[in-house]
C-alpha cells in the first residue's frame, strides 16, 4: 500500500451509478519518508478524510476486497490516515 | 510471494473497521541471492506479528486480503511469514 496526501476532491455528476454515495478525492502519491512522487490519484474514500491529511491507499485489484467496494469497479481506496511513522531509527510526524 | 524486510512501523488513529487490531509495517523488498535491498518501501498489513529487522515473506493484491482467518481485510500486501533461514543452492548463483 502508498501514502498519499489529499490536495482536491473531485464532483462529478455523470458518473458510474455504482459510485454513489463515495467521496472521490485527490490524493498526490508520497514515499514513506514525505517526500512527493509524481503520481496523482482519484480514490473513493471509506473513512472520512480531509484535505491535507496523510492518507493510505489500497490500490489495484484487492481495491474490491471489501464489502462495501466488491463489484465496484473502485481501484484506489483510502483506508487508513497515517499520523507518524518511525523509520531507519527516526519518527516522522506527516 | 515475495521476500522482504520490515524496516518500520506506523501510527494510525483513524482506520477502516477491517483493519481492527491489525498493525501496519514499513516492509521493503529484499534480494534472496544478495540479500540487499531491491525497490522501494511501502505499507503492508501485519498477520504474523512480526518486528523492525525480521526478514518476512509478503502477499500481494486481491489475496492479500484473504490472509486473515477471521474476515477480509481491504489490503494489497499483507505479511504473511516471517523467515528463520533462506538456502540458495551455489549453483544456481
Amino acid at each position: 500500500m502508498i501514502i498519499g496526501r489529499v490536495i482536491g476532491t473531485i464532483v462529478s455528476n455523470a458518473k458510474e451509478p455504482k459510485y454513489e454515495g463515495y467521496k472521490l478525492l485527490v490524493v498526490k502519491e508520497m514515499n514513506v519518508y514525505g517526500e512527493y512522487e509524481k503520481n496523482f490519484y482519484i480514490a473513493a474514500d471509506l473513512i472520512g478524510s480531509g484535505i491535507d491529511e496523510v492518507v493510505m491507499l489500497v490500490t489495484g485489484a484487492a481495491a474490491r476486497g471489501s464489502v462495501e467496494t466488491n463489484e465496484k469497479g473502485i481501484d484506489a481506496v483510502i483506508t487508513a490516515k497515517i499520523e507518524k511513522v518511525f523509520i531507519d531509527g527516526k519518527e516522522i510526524i506527516f | 510471494m515475495f521476500l522482504a524486510k520490515v524496516i518500520g512501523v506506523t501510527w494510525s488513529n483513524h482506520k477502516h473497521y477491517s483493519y481492527e487490531g491489525i498493525e501496519v509495517k514499513i516492509i521493503q523488498d529484499l534480494n534472496p541471492e544478495s540479500g540487499e535491498f531491491a525497490g522501494k518501501p511501502f505499507f503492508a498489513m501485519d498477520a504474523v506479528g512480526s518486528a523492525i529487522g525480521e526478514t518476512v515473506a509478503y502477499e500481494i493484491s486481491f489475496q492479500a486480503g484473504q490472509a486473515f482467518e477471521h474476515a477480509t481485510v481491504l489490503t494489497d500486501a499483507t505479511i504473511t511469514a516471517i523467515i528463520d533461514s533462506v538456502n540458495i543452492d551455489k549453483e544456481y548463483i
